[in-house]
């Protein structure tokens, strides 16, 4: 059977043979990234400083960030010229709250609300948009009626009334930002999920029977996953910036519970004489976000080049 | 012989949106097509791009419903069968073997979804069954672990064509699989095709506006215009004796490996017509060059002589009568 197209099988050549594995590829692609390096470095740092927050604690690393001391208000940090308290190395706020620890407990509010956010929101947009962007038609329009009229409200407007509603808390805010922020998440998916439809891997998965959710999970998916995940990261860091705004306005996670965002709010009334008390929670605010851009543009550049 | 795959009559429209509030047209991409398939040959189908092949080619494999007509596989009715079954019948063969592969799948894991799709088997004869597939269409094994992105426009050719068959179909739908190869690689690509033909006992549907693969492969063949098929006969008379105007068009734009005979000039203009909006009468009036006054009025009716299929006012029997 197999002899007569024997003549057509040819020799591996050198370079199949010595070409290196997908694995050491990736490995060059992303050690040759640098902005995927720099994110991931400065992710991987709050990541693990925010989870291990209650260790530092317990071992002594930084303190309560509830304990009050109004003898020890407003304390200097490390680099300041005058008087510095050792005990507290980024100095304490208003009511003599250690600065570093809430900084740190500060990281995981806001690490839980862009991941929580980003999960809610990116399987309501993801399951929108791919539906309508698989079945087109009818679907898609149904789909882009209610992306449109998501579109027209406001959601700093509507956080705020549901936050009127049912009172501040940091799960209203996750609630709110993951019901609300899914648009991108819809919009990117339906257009990406209606070029992969019209080719030919999919109408080859469609001539062998495949199911239209095989299809849709299987064959397109892994597809569009590089795109998801920079939008999941953009919107990541949409939601960390939007609970911020929030919790600034008074709207989003309550006091004492600290957050990078109502630290901002606090520190308002002491710009002039104590500024790092804005400043810091700025930085930090800064960090993240820029860590979580750098990550995800890197993440796409460096997964895209395995499927070219 | 019974036709392993035929169309009676088949069309399929396509509305076509206007604008906002303007309503839709009607897009006839496959206008009333009979076509046999008889078991064991190759039919080229040619024609220009955007005549409604590969609708004709979606029609068959069951992703399109035909808007009327009917698709029959050997000889029954397509409504008694569902997708799966049509799919053990019928496999494609799609023309950019860049897009036909899923990018993020390895060569075994393409090779054998369709087992995995239809349960034949277990997964130990999953391997043996791939392995076979690539051994016949000649592809090295270690291939099946790697990724399309690894692999040549052949190689990957070469898998679409593994992937087709390892089921066993009986009617291969070939749309274009030489067009977006290289020169050298085509050959081996339609020699492989003739192999496997003879080896597996295979029936082709060959699409391809290629007139040199379809001499070379097609036992019949049929020309597509606008959604209808002008013309239609055993490749030897069609290449020999072309009648309708079209075909003969056709064969004259095929170019030559002399320079100094230039560009042929076949008469055709570089207008298609809008398929949205076509002539009325023949739809090829506008740029025949034989074209007559009742053209343009009068749809011409199919003219059978032998098996040989015109549809051209030149050839209806009044005509034959008056000249």
């Amino acid at each position: 059977m197999a002899e007569a197209a024997l003549p057509l099988r040819r020799q591996q050549t050198a370079e199949e043979i010595l070409e290196p594995s997908p694995l050491s590829k990736l490995r060059k692609r992303i050690f040759k990234n640098y902005s995927f390096l720099i994110g991931a470095i400065i992710l991987i740092l709050i990541l693990v400083v925010a989870v291990l927050a209650p260790v530092f604690e317990a071992l002594g690393l930084i303190q309560d960030p509830y304990a009050q001391d109004l003898a020890k208000r407003l304390q200097n940090p490390f680099w300041h010229e005058k008087k510095v308290d050792p005990d507290h190395v980024f100095g304490t706020d208003k009511v003599g709250r250690d600065y570093l620890s809430r900084l740190v407990y500060g990281a995981q509010i806001s690490l839980l609300i862009g991941f929580s956010t980003m999960i809610i929101s990116g399987s309501i947009g993801t399951v929108l948009g791919v539906t309508a962007g698989y079945f087109g038609g009818r679907v898609d329009m149904v789909v882009n009626f209610i992306i449109n009229t998501r579109l027209a409200m406001p959601v700093f407007l509507v956080a705020m009334a549901a936050v009127v509603a049912f009172g501040a808390s940091l799960w209203v805010v996750i609630l709110v930002l993951g019901l609300f922020l899914w648009d991108r998440f819809a919009v990117v998916m339906r257009s990406i999920t209606m070029q992969a439809r019209d080719l030919d891997y999919v109408k080859a998965a469609r001539a062998l029977g495949c199911s239209p959710p095989y299809i849709i999970v299987r064959e397109i998916f892994p597809n569009v996953l590089s795109s998801l995940t920079v939008v999941a990261t953009v919107e990541m860091a949409n939601a960390i910036l939007l609970e911020a705004a929030l919790s600034f306005l008074g709207f989003g996670v309550q006091a004492p519970t600290p957050s990078w965002g109502l630290m901002l709010n606090e520190g308002r009334e002491y710009m002039f004489f104590s500024p790092w008390l804005l400043a810091l929670p700025g930085t930090c605010l800064f960090l993240l976000v820029l860590a979580i851009n750098l990550f995800g543009d890197g993440l796409r550049d460096v997964t895209l080049e395995r499927e070219r | 012989m019974t036709a392993a795959l035929e169309t009676v009559d088949v069309s399929c429209v396509f509305q076509v949106n206007q604008g906002f509030m303007k309503g839709s047209k009607p897009l006839r991409a496959v206008n009333g097509v009979s076509l046999k398939i008889p078991k064991g040959q190759v039919v080229g189908l040619v024609g220009e791009s955007g005549c409604g092949k590969s609708t004709m080619a979606s029609i068959l494999l069951g992703l399109q419903e035909p808007t009327s007509g009917e698709v029959l596989y050997s000889g029954e009715s397509a409504g008694s069968f569902d997708g799966k079954d049509i799919a053990r019948r019928i496999q494609p063969i799609f023309q950019d073997p860049y897009s036909s592969l899923n990018p993020t799948k390895s060569i075994h894991s393409i090779v054998s979804l369709p087992l995995r799709i239809h349960n034949v088997g277990d997964p130990a004869d999953w391997d043996r069954k791939v392995y076979d597939i690539l051994d016949l269409v000649g592809l090295p094994r270690r291939v099946a672990q790697s990724y399309p992105s690894q692999l040549s426009g052949g190689q990957r050719q070469r898998v679409a064509i593994a992937r087709a068959l390892i089921m066993r179909p009986e009617v291969v739908i070939c749309d274009e699989p030489t067009s977006a190869l290289d020169v050298s690689v085509q050959s081996q690509i339609l020699n492989l095709l003739q192999d496997l033909r003879q080896e597996l006992g295979l029936t082709y549907l060959l699409i391809s506006h290629n007139l040199a693969v379809v001499e070379h492969m097609a036992d019949r063949v049929a020309v597509m215009y606008l959604g209808r098929i002008v013309e239609e006969a055993d490749a030897d008379t069609l290449f020999r004796d072309p009648r309708h105007p079209y075909t003969k068009a056709l064969l004259g734009s095929v170019l030559t490996p002399d320079p100094s005979l230039g560009v042929p000039d076949t008469h055709l203009g570089t207008v298609f017509p809008n398929p949205i909006d076509p002539p009325l009468g023949c739809s090829f009036h506008p740029r025949c060059s034989a074209c007559m006054d009742i053209c343009s009025a009068q749809t011409p009716m199919p003219v059978t002589e032998g098996d040989h299929m015109t549809e051209c006012h030149l050839y209806a029997p009044q005509e034959a009568v008056a000249v």
